[in-house]
């Protein structure tokens, strides 16, 4: 019975089956001005990154005949180049759609301005280590994540994301190296993680619709929100604008540290309470503000210097119309320089 | 005998074991060279001639085993095969009982099976033609397809794969067929070449200068360190391999698997969007909004007549009812059936209360579209409405105004090809469309409403009067105002007479 059920199942992927085809385009670097690059995409899964080689652009496409019209288009004159798909017919997702897939590459050093629009996709870009000057991402119903594994190595002008319907993850925005994001969600759950480097101050207008929207950010940064709750809700920022920094409840800047190690078993207890009651005499005598951190293994006494403002600041404006934002404070510190 | 039979069929499985050929070489990719494979195929021959040396070696010892008989080990030997011959067979198995039980007659049983190996080589040998003791040379693994040599001769099949190739949407700059050259060619280091290098069924080895594009159909293209090629390099059916120092100034670019154009599903435009199929669409559109229609001043003449002095009366709040009803359409259906699956009853007939609501939503906006359209009709022939009777008039109305809000369909259709022209009016119809069905729409569910709360005693009842030349309809608490003939002058009063 197994047999005749695995045969009636080869049978009719078989008869369903279709032609694959591959496409593989790459360009060698010549020229290190702006390259415009415009990327769409239907369905399947798709990645972007740094390029392997010496190239200015590298694109691998597997795509199904009949239903999916590649593009791979160079501008020399304009320095632009579009890649991805410039049609795809409507298809049921799941199925041999999840074999669709997409992988670009770009130049490292060679200053981008990039527009991405997925349609439905599994998506994973990793831009760090790149040269990102302009960046425009935008999903339909996919389930993306942006990272920026190293910092971005030139100031990047204005990034625009705009998720639909989906989960979208974006991690080390401090090393996107940018002024200004902006962020328009509708319906899905968003986690935006402000690791990395900091090197100033950043904005972040944020619209969402209906969904939740996490913000991950470090503890010795300052939030500075004033985000329109029309009829959600927002959470976790330290204070609002206009309001005296003064009052912000949380600034960690962990200037200086006394650790005590100390073992679970009870009958050093004593010796870690003395030890830890030490430090906290000492910290105040310094005029700083100490906080016992116990972990499984080791108690820390942090020492929060309460004159000292934090270096950066997250400015997050925007609305929730019936979305919420939520603010977390329990990243490591920002590693800025 | 049994000890015997066990042996000879252990050391015979041991000999075919043995026999087994090893397995052929893999037929050479794309990347190896046809040396490589020449170099495996000789080595597989070299491991298949150990082999067969050791089957035959098996294949005497096991007979020398069984036999005991110098004499007949040396034929066998040269010619294992005859032992499968069934008289040497027979002969044997008598041979061996003869020689287990002692039996007088052995000698004569050996000479007997001597006698029919004899024979059996013979024929062997008269066979197949070859010397005794060499097995029949195994089938050679089937050889890959090669590429052609150089100088050969274009055959149909490469035309067509440099058409596929050439109507392929990933191709870039196919050049002619004649530019080809068949099988493989190279660009030496010191060669420099100002045209185009194509070649069809065979690699493309670049180490020189090549100003100008290399395609390669069915076959890679590999530009070596010393090689540049300014313009781009591509291989349809086959891939473009630039080794570190290998210059291409153009685009790389490869389609390694199928080439050929694209499937009709794809490359033509969608169905309901070419210009005809829309004009079709649109005309038949007009035909069944003019069967309605009549339809509708036919068995609803009442309620069209209501309808239309709504519009007429209160455009704005009818275009307001019919947005607000519009919106509401899905999230009162929703709302109704969710409201019925509460019981189990309500589960039984939510199917059916879901038809007869979208019924009824279509049904309001068939009438309320009618209306708009008997209102058009009777502005557009607001001069002339004396020409025809009352019934004639409101038909011709109705006709009238159908015939423009669809008929602007038909010319947006028409209009299709042109870029812009026909993208504007699209707009334009699109626009007019939906506020004729709102206004229509909300004309129907004013009406209702007006007559709901006329009848509760809540609000006033439409004063025909008050309107020019309807001072003689009647308001009736229903539909508002009733239809009813005009009243037409006495002859005396025309001005004919």
């Amino acid at each position: 019975m197994r047999l005749t059920l695995l045969a009636v199942a080869l049978t009719w992927s078989s008869a369903s089956a279709q032609e694959w085809r591959t496409l593989d385009v790459t360009r060698q670097l010549r020229d290190p001005a702006p390259l415009n690059v415009s990327i769409t995409y239907g369905a399947g899964t798709f990645t972007l990154g740094p390029a392997t080689g010496p190239d200015l652009y590298e694109m691998h496409l597997r795509y199904p005949t009949g239903r999916t019209a590649p593009v791979a288009t160079y501008d020399a004159a304009s320095h632009s180049v579009h890649l991805g798909i410039k049609s795809q017919n409507f298809t049921m997702p799941g199925g041999d759609v999840d074999q669709n897939e997409l992988h670009i590459g770009l130049a490292r050093g060679v200053p981008l301005d990039l527009s991405t629009e997925i349609a439905a996709a599994d998506v994973k870009i990793d831009l760090g280590g790149l040269a990102v000057q302009q960046l425009k991402l935008k999903t339909g119903a996919t389930d993306a994540t942006l990272a920026f594994s190293s910092p971005n190595t030139i100031r990047m002008r204005s990034m625009d994301l705009t998720v639909g319907a989906a989960g979208f993850k974006a991690t080390g925005l401090a090393n996107a190296n940018a002024d200004h994001i902006m962020l328009r969600a509708g319906i899905g759950d968003w986690d935006l993680y402000f690791d990395g480097t900091w090197t100033g101050d950043i904005t972040l207008d944020a619209k969402v619709g209906l969904g939740s929207l996490t913000i991950h950010v470090p503890d010795d940064v300052h939030v500075e929100q004033n985000v329109k709750a029309v009829l959600g809700a927002v959470d976790g920022g330290h204070e609002r604008t206009g309001h005296d920094r003064a009052a912000a409840p949380a600034r960690d800047t962990s200037d200086d540290e006394d650790a005590d190690t100390s073992d679970d078993d009870s009958s050093v207890d004593n010796v870690v309470a003395r030890a830890t009651d030490a430090a906290v005499a000492k910290a105040t005598a310094k005029g700083a503000k100490p906080v016992v951190v116990k972990t499984k293994d080791v108690t820390i006494v942090k020492l929060r210097d309460t004159t000292q403002a934090p270096r950066y600041t997250l400015h997050l404006v925007g609305s929730a119309t019936l979305g919420e934002i939520t603010v977390d404070h329990k990243l490591g510190g920002a590693g800025g320089q | 005998m049994r000890i015997l039979v066990a042996g000879l069929t252990f050391v015979g499985l041991v000999a075919v074991a043995a026999a087994q050929p090893p397995a052929p070489p893999p037929p050479p990719t794309n990347v190896d060279s046809m040396a490589a494979w020449g170099e495996r195929m000789g080595q597989w021959g070299q491991k298949y001639g150990e082999q067969m040396g050791r089957w035959g070696e098996s294949l005497g010892q096991a007979v020398s085993q069984a036999v005991g008989d110098s004499s007949l080990q040396g034929a066998v030997n040269n010619d294992p095969d005859v032992m499968r011959d069934p008289e040497v067979k027979a002969a044997l198995k008598r041979y061996i009982q003869y020689s287990v039980h002692h039996d007088p007659h052995t000698a004569e049983a050996r000479q007997q099976f001597q006698d029919a190996l004899h024979r059996a080589m013979d024929r062997h040998h008269r066979r197949f033609g070859g010397p005794h003791g060499v097995p029949p040379v195994p089938p050679v693994p089937p050889m890959p397809p090669m590429m052609a040599p150089p100088g050969s001769s274009m055959t149909d099949a490469m035309r067509r794969d440099i058409d596929r190739a050439r109507h392929d949407p990933a191709s870039i700059s196919i050049p002619a067929t004649s530019a080809f050259t068949v099988g493989m060619r190279s660009v030496d280091s010191t060669a420099k070449l100002d045209q185009v290098v194509a070649t069809v069924d065979g690699p493309i080895e670049v180490s020189g200068l090549v100003e100008g594009d290399v395609v390669s159909v069915d076959g890679d293209i590999h530009v070596h360190p010393s090689g540049h090629i300014t313009g781009n390099a591509f291989a349809a059916h086959g891939n473009v391999v630039v080794m570190p120092g290998g210059q291409v100034d153009g685009e790389i670019r490869s389609l390694p698997e199928a080439i050929g154009p694209m499937s009709p599903i794809a490359a033509a435009p969608k169905a309901g969007r070419s210009p005809w199929r829309s004009l079709e669409l649109s005309i038949a559109w007009l035909c069944l909004a003019l069967v309605m229609g009549i339809g509708v001043l036919t068995f609803s003449g009442d309620r069209l007549d209501a309808a239309s002095l709504s519009l007429s009366e209160q455009f704005g709040r009818s275009l307001l009812f019919g947005i607000i009803g519009l919106l509401a359409v899905i999230p009162v259906g929703v709302i109704i059936v969710v409201l019925l699956c509460i019981t189990i009853v309500g589960i039984i007939v939510a199917p059916l209360a879901a038809i007869a609501y979208v019924l009824l939503v279509l049904g309001v906006a068939v009438l309320g579209f009618t209306a708009v359209a008997e209102t058009t009709g009777h502005a557009f022939y607001r001069k002339r409405a004396h020409a025809l009777t009352d019934r004639g008039a409101r038909l011709r109305a109705v006709v009238t105004g159908i015939a423009i809000y669809m008929g602007l369909w038909v010319v947006a259709a028409a209009a299709g090809w042109i870029p812009v022209a026909g993208a504007l009016l699209h707009v334009i119809a699109s626009a007019v469309t939906f506020i004729a069905l709102a206004s229509g729409f909300g004309s129907v569910i004013a009406t209702r409403y007006d007559a709901r709360k006329a009848a509760r005693g809540e609000t006033r009842i439409p004063d025909a009067s008050s309107l020019p030349g309807m001072a003689w309809q009647t308001p009736t608490p229903v539909g508002g105002v009733a239809a009813a003939r005009r009243p037409t002058p006495p002859p005396s009063q025309t001005p004919s007479s």
